[in-house]
């Protein structure tokens, strides 16, 4: 708490230093249109709503939620990169809209992620988990997993949450990293993928906790692990992938973007805002309840790691040849 | 006893005022809705959640339920006034809704639609209570084939849909088809026939098609005669009132919805639209007088509206068991949920009976909402129609332009739907049906999506469809069908009794 507020403290100071310019004092001076990239009603359009609400009581002006859905989040961050660098837009972006679908499908993709757009901060983390179906997959533990699938090469399916999502690029890197084969059944969204998991139609998936967790609970599905780099914070007792697979790790992220060509000044002051309201503990409790970390980047931090995801995702879909033309 | 106890439970909770309130509230916002095709229920929704966070999450829950309900509701009463069915399961009741809101019986057409989906829903609720955990398992049967062979026999059953001839009938099912291919193909990520345009990419949203062929080609065709010929549906406005020969002929089809609609409505996806679609095909193909279908038939209200609700009662078992959405309403209210810290899934129901059973017994309460909000309106909805055509049609087609646009708030959109005005003009001209059109086109990327995943976990081998026991059944049952409509010596009995209006 103490240690909230203090950092609370600090961040507003830094923003009161690094402010000459009159733009900073001045925006917004108008509203503000965040430019969400998927439909109404998703997770990530209830969290934008719920850091809109903070800015806005923050700012003193509306922050309105603008849902432009479509083409895996594409349509809405293309209309983010074509706005006007005035402050008075900006977006939510996630991993596959800015460190996948640019390399997965460069021709259908009308903007350069870090030429084009400017981060602002990552505000969560969402983990993956790696979950079977224990009735299809008669093992236990990532290693006898692995086992498993390389004596059956190609035979067990996996579910997916659609070509091009965190989730798959995870089966795809699990895959390289084990030389193993398995094949890929993509959903439209996560809904019926875990309908058909339990009903054992696919034997294993790498998906967001939220919805998995309550099935695993149940007893209807088992986790193995997790994709994050450590252990996570719902569960201490189930492992990571990346203690049998050095170096594996593939969460979902998400954060604000604006138009390139925006203020300085304004980014800094509104990512210091949202820094802000995702130190608040009632916004940490609201996301870890959602299944996502709540977590606070620099503009910088943003960037370097948007820059170190696209390496990253590259190499696999490279590597995988997974380029559509 | 159990269920006694539970409803008792549920009941404590829901018939509370506060909760009571909430129920009326969001019935009421729900039916506000469902009526001003400016506005979708999702948006809506999602504007309301901030506020939301601070209600008790059993109010909050029931709140959202009722604009489900409402707007599901909503959407009827202009599929019947107007021709402008809201989504998909209400396309089927406008086709008979809006032939006895022209016949002067716009009044009888609300009252049993209200009324067959309070039974409806009356019956949903008790089977929601009674039998979620069975099917459940039913949905977890329902695999990549099963969804597949489904579809297949809807599409065939679409051609039963038609009221004119069996080649037009067909030829727009195929047309639905490849109106359906525009989209990125989910298993491989390419994009089809979108020519480069971005919003192609995600396909046409059914709404443009709906607004475009039904609304707009149907405005335009009424412009087209004289004036005198337009108005004269209005001015002979007979009893707001089903007569006792009305609910003779509708009890037993709102009956045979229901069941129907409670059956389809668990799985997810389609579930509450197949079962308006089938359902309506049953009634025609049971009814003595089939050609009186698409005319008028209180039995082609009754059915459908009964199937769609009950189909939307129990489309909330997979989210109340599983914690699973079955459409982008429940997605919503799974996200409120975990907002508020309630983890949806398996155990809410022994974690939060009040909660669980509350949700269930308010859907009753809702829908009872529903009906004392709705009767009374019935008056003023028709009076609407009084109102001179000169001034109706360009608030309908506002209205219409306002919720094409907030799709997803682009204007491409909304040039779609007016190209799709002119379409449907020409199949209105032509007497082409839009029906089998739109169903498709809805149920044809999900037919081809499931027969690509089944074939892709069976590896290629195409007996997988008929391996499977109910995936089987439902392919017998299609090809039957097919047969049935195929075969010379009965296709000619058919077209005697499917004469085209002419």
């Amino acid at each position: 708490m103490k240690k909230t507020l203090f950092s609370l403290a600090v961040s507003a100071c830094l923003g009161l230093i690094a402010s000459p310019s009159m733009a900073k004092d001045e925006w917004p001076t108008d509203t503000v249109k965040i430019i969400v990239p998927f439909t109404a009603g998703g997770t990530t359009d209830i969290f934008a709503r719920v850091i809109g609400d903070h800015l806005q009581k923050a700012f003193g002006k509306p922050f309105i939620i603008e849902n432009v859905p479509g083409a895996g989040s594409v349509n809405g961050i293309a209309q983010v990169a074509r706005s006007k660098p005035d402050g008075l837009t900006i977006g939510i972006a996630s991993t596959s809209g800015l460190a996948i679908n640019p390399q997965l499908r460069p021709d259908q993709v009308p903007y350069k992620p870090l030429k084009d757009l400017i981060p602002v901060t990552m505000f969560d983390k969402v983990p993956n988990v790696l979950v079977i179906n224990s009735g299809k997959l008669p093992v236990k533990s990532v290693p006898e997993l692995i086992e498993y699938l390389k004596k059956n090469p190609g035979k067990v399916a996996y579910g997916s949450s659609g070509v091009g999502t965190s989730q798959h690029l995870a089966a795809e890197l699990f895959q390289q990293m084990t030389g193993t084969k398995i094949t890929h059944v993509p959903y439209p969204g996560s809904a019926r993928m875990v309908t058909d998991m339990i009903g054992g139609q696919v034997a294993m998936t790498f998906d967001n906790v939220p919805l998995l967790l309550p099935h695993v609970q149940g007893g209807k599905l088992t986790m193995l692990a997790t994709a994050t780099a450590k252990r996570a914070a719902f569960d201490e007792k189930v492992p990571a992938v990346a203690e049998f697979l050095p170096g594996f790790e593939a969460v979902a992220w998400h954060g604000f973007i604006a138009p390139a060509g925006t203020p300085k000044e304004i980014v800094d002051r509104l990512a210091a805002e949202v820094q802000a309201c995702m130190k608040k503990p009632e916004t940490i409790k609201k996301f870890s309840e959602a299944g996502a970390e709540a977590v606070a980047t620099s503009p910088k931090e943003f960037a370097d790691y948007i820059a170190a995801e696209m390496t990253k995702w590259k190499a696999v879909i490279e590597k995988a040849n997974l380029q559509v033309k | 006893m159990d269920l006694l106890q539970n409803l008792y439970i549920g009941f404590q909770t829901s018939l509370s005022l506060i909760n009571l309130w909430y129920a009326f509230l969001g019935a009421m916002l729900g039916t506000l809705i469902g009526v001003l095709p400016g506005l979708g229920p999702i948006a809506t929704i999602a504007m309301l959640l901030p506020s939301m966070y601070s209600l008790q999450p059993t109010s909050a829950l029931i709140m959202l339920a009722g604009i489900y309900y409402g707007a599901q509701y909503g959407g009827s009463t202009t599929a019947i006034l107007i021709n402008v069915p809201g989504e998909a399961s209400s396309v089927v009741t406008a086709l008979d809704g809006y032939q006895m809101a022209r016949h002067g019986r716009a009044g009888a057409a609300l009252a049993t639609a209200a009324l067959a989906s309070f039974f409806a829903g009356t019956i949903g609720t008790l089977v929601v209570a009674a039998f979620a955990p069975p099917l459940t398992a039913l949905a977890f049967e329902f695999g990549a084939p099963e969804y597949c062979a489904l579809m297949f026999l809807g599409l065939v059953g679409a051609v039963v849909l038609a009221s004119g001839s069996l080649a037009k009938a067909l030829a727009m099912v195929v047309l639905g088809l490849l109106l359906g291919q525009i989209n990125t193909d989910v298993i491989t990520a390419v994009p089809r026939f979108s020519f480069g345009i971005p919003e192609l990419m995600d396909g046409i949203n059914f709404v443009v098609i709906a607004m475009g062929v039904f609304s707009f080609g149907e405005i335009i065709a009424n412009l087209g005669k004289p004036p005198e010929h337009r108005e004269i549906f209005v001015k002979k406005v007979t009893g707001l009132w089903p007569s006792k020969q009305d609910f003779h002929d509708a009890a037993p089809a709102a009956l045979r919805g229901t069941l129907l609609g409670c059956l389809l409505g668990v799985l997810p996806g389609a579930g509450p639209m197949l079962a308006s679609f089938t359902s309506y095909s049953v009634e025609k193909k049971m009814s003595k007088t089939p050609e009186a279908f698409g005319k008028g038939a209180i039995q082609g209200v009754a059915a459908p509206e009964a199937a769609n609700n009950s189909g939307a009662q129990t489309s909330f078992i997979p989210m109340l068991t599983l914690g699973i959405p079955t459409s982008a309403v429940m997605a919503l209210m799974i996200g409120a949920m975990t907002i508020m810290g309630i983890q949806p899934g398996p155990q809410v129901m022994t974690t939060n009976p009040g909660l669980f059973w509350g949700l269930i017994t308010s859907m009753w309460v809702g829908n009872l909402m529903l009906v004392i909000l709705n009767l009374p309106l019935i008056g003023i909805w028709v009076k609407l129609l009084t109102v001179p055509y000169r001034f109706l049609f360009p608030a309908i087609m506002a209205f219409c332009a306002i919720g094409v646009y907030t799709l997803s708030n682009n204007t491409f959109d909304v040039y779609c739907a007016a190209a799709f005005a002119v379409v449907g003009f020409l199949f209105n001209k032509l007497g082409f049906e839009p029906a089998p059109l739109i169903l498709g086109f809805v149920l044809g990327p999900m037919m081809e999506e499931n027969l690509r995943r089944a074939l892709l976990m069976a590896r290629g081998d195409w007996s997988v469809f008929v391996t499977r026991p109910i995936s089987a059944t439902m392919i017998v049952l299609a090809v039957g069908l097919m047969v049935m409509i195929t075969l010379p010596a009965i296709s000619k009995k058919r077209e005697e009794v499917f004469v085209d209006e002419e």
